[in-house]
């Protein structure tokens, strides 16, 4: 599997300008419960269902500075007012060749994730990002090692579908060159490591 | 500060326990509202009560929290629900605008707006002065709450960030906000309900043991500020000092619900209540009002014993001998309640450089 960067200037807060580039449809597989980082976790989520988002369409764009990337799901319309849906793009590690993405990262080699979050509860067309460093599923801290391209999110449901952009420094994926997908379905209370991921690394060309 | 991936927690280090003897509660609400205005005042924690106070029997907040699982069972740790907003309930917005400004003050009255999230039909002290039993035997006591600061603290373990950690110190259970992702995991695990979230910030937050008042030698703010002098706080393992005495010498302080494993460090002396009527209204001196088998439901088996203790003290006491654990239980002095943490805190430097310093030095501990 692979997705090309198409070169395009795009406005993160014009949810169209993507246009016309092909979209990649890449499916979501549920992390396993025997990965999850803890024993709490493992116990209470073994029977759970998650999971629910199983595919997404993403578009990769950049402007030579900054990568954009365009990631459209389908929004359950359970409503919840607990938990938000999310997505994040993640980036293998350059000595993770190896390792499987459904564990966004290691210990040994976290990963670099962006994520975006609907908080649209708090405010109208409020978008969360963030700029992560994931050691495991849901063992996600900040990132202390930003640069000055700061990670942003933009999202909007249309017509029952997410179509939401992250932007941040190209130049995490010229390092990766693999990229791996991760989204959340709050409606099912889905956060952390309770998600579905890519079960394969993205080529990145 | 723990290693990203597992928690750990260490035994055996310095642990502050506090003990609330129910005897003396009357339920006033003070220790809630000293550590609301301290703590919990700005956007998204207006629902937050770290301290609560609520009337046993009773449903307490978040509404039916000892059904909602958490803690350990059989060693493991459990599955357990994750309280809404609504079970919460509270942090109302009131339609002040429309009765004083709105010129319907004669046909509105004063009332929480209804957002649609059902947190106006539960608060925090929703159930008060309620109880059980059947009049002339009724019977009510109060129990305050606040995280237990526990030795195997479950939320600690459950949190995949590792943003929860257990302080070698004093043994606080804290959270680093600044790494909290939100995922609630610790509200879940937690068998007390004692975690809130805030959905501004999107992180977790509870009680934290007044850590900052610790650190100057004070007391927590829901201790200092008790009128009815009953909140004892102290170092655990300090043999001399009156917790040690309370919970490990003459076990009369116990923890709540020891049955959900988490080891908590804040004990309780059981309430002794009126013995009950007989329908001809002359005393059953058998049987005491609030029954012991619901006793034993809050406090474990041990109840019974600690009980026992407190009645032979008592009627020691009206034999005229000496009791020492009646003598501490009664706190002459109200000093005596803090053991090494009676510091007044209006006399310390509070200038904001101060405050940094001090707030600065505890982070880097951590780190
Ligand atoms: S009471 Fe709950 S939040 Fe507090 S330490 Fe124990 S398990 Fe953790
Ligand atoms: S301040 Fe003291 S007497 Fe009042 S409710 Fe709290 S513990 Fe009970």
């Amino acid at each position: 599997m692979s997705i090309k960067i198409h070169e395009k200037n795009i406005d993160i807060n014009d949810l169209a300008s993507f246009g016309d580039i092909p979209a990649v449809n890449i499916e979501l597989t549920k992390i396993p419960v025997d990965v999850q980082p803890n024993k709490y976790i493992k116990n209470a989520y073994a029977n759970k269902e998650y999971g629910q988002i199983k595919s997404v369409d993403v578009k990769l764009a950049s402007d030579k500075e900054r990568l954009y990337v365009n990631l459209t799901f389908a929004d359950s319309e359970i409503p919840n007012t607990e938990f938000q849906d999310s997505v994040g793009i993640f980036f293998c590690s350059q000595d993770g060749q190896s390792d499987s993405p459904v564990t966004i990262g290691s210990l040994e080699r976290p990963t670099l994730l962006w994520q975006w979050k609907n908080r649209t509860e708090l405010q109208k067309n409020l978008s969360q990002a963030k700029d992560l460093e994931s050691f495991g599923p849901g063992v996600f801290i900040p990132n202390t090692n930003s640069g000055s391209v700061e990670v942003v999110a933009n999202g909007e449901v249309v017509n029952g579908k997410w179509n939401v952009i992250i932007s941040g420094d190209l130049l995490a994926v010229q390092k990766a060159k693999k990229i791996g997908i991760v989204a959340w379905d709050g409606s099912n209370n889905e956060r952390a490591g309770i998600g579905s991921v890519t079960s394969s690394w993205i080529e990145v060309d | 500060m723990t290693e990203i991936g597992q928690s750990k927690v260490q035994h055996g280090n310095p642990q502050v326990a506090m003990v609330f003897d129910l005897n003396k509660c009357m339920g006033c609400q003070t220790c809630s509202i000293a550590c609301k205005v301290l703590w919990t005042t700005e956007p998204g924690e207006e629902h937050q009560w770290w301290m609560t106070t609520n009337t046993q029997p009773g449903l307490g907040t978040p509404k039916g929290w000892e059904d909602m699982g958490g803690g350990y069972k059989n060693g493991e740790p459990a599955e357990g629900h994750q309280p809404t907003r609504a079970e919460f309930g509270g942090g109302w917005e009131f339609n002040y605008d429309e009765v004083f400004y709105g010129g319907k003050g004669r046909s509105v009255h004063l009332a929480p707006k209804d957002k649609g999230d059902d947190t106006t039909k539960w608060g925090m002290n929703w159930d008060e002065d309620q109880g059980s039993g059947e009049y002339p035997n009724s019977y009510y006591f109060y129990l305050p709450r606040l995280c237990n600061h526990c030795t195997k603290p479950v939320c600690v373990s459950a949190c995949p960030s590792k943003a929860m950690y257990k302080r070698t110190e004093d043994g606080a259970v804290l959270r680093d906000e600044d790494i909290c992702q939100g995922s609630r995991f610790c509200m879940e695990a937690c068998p007390y309900k004692k975690i809130y979230f805030n959905y501004v910030r999107d992180i977790a937050q509870h009680c934290i043991l007044c850590f900052p008042r610790l650190e100057e030698n004070v007391a927590p703010a829901c201790a200092r500020q008790c009128p009815g002098r009953l909140v004892f706080v102290g170092m655990l393992d300090d043999e001399n000092g009156p917790i040690h005495k309370l919970v490990n010498e003459w076990e009369i302080a116990l923890p709540l619900h020891p049955e959900y494993g988490t080891e908590p460090n804040i004990f309780y002396i059981p309430p002794l209540s009126p013995y009950r009527l007989n329908e001809d209204m002359s005393i059953d001196e058998e049987t005491p009002r609030i029954p012991p088998e619901y006793l034993e439901s809050l406090f474990g088996p041990k109840v019974h014993g600690a009980m026992a203790k407190l009645k032979g003290e008592l009627e020691k006491a009206r034999n005229n001998e000496t009791s020492e654990m009646l003598e501490t239980l009664i706190v002459y002095n109200w000093l005596d309640l803090f053991g090494p943490f009676t510091t007044d805190p209006s006399k310390l430097d509070r200038t904001p450089d101060k405050v940094a310093v001090t707030i600065g030095a505890t982070r880097n501990k951590q780190n």
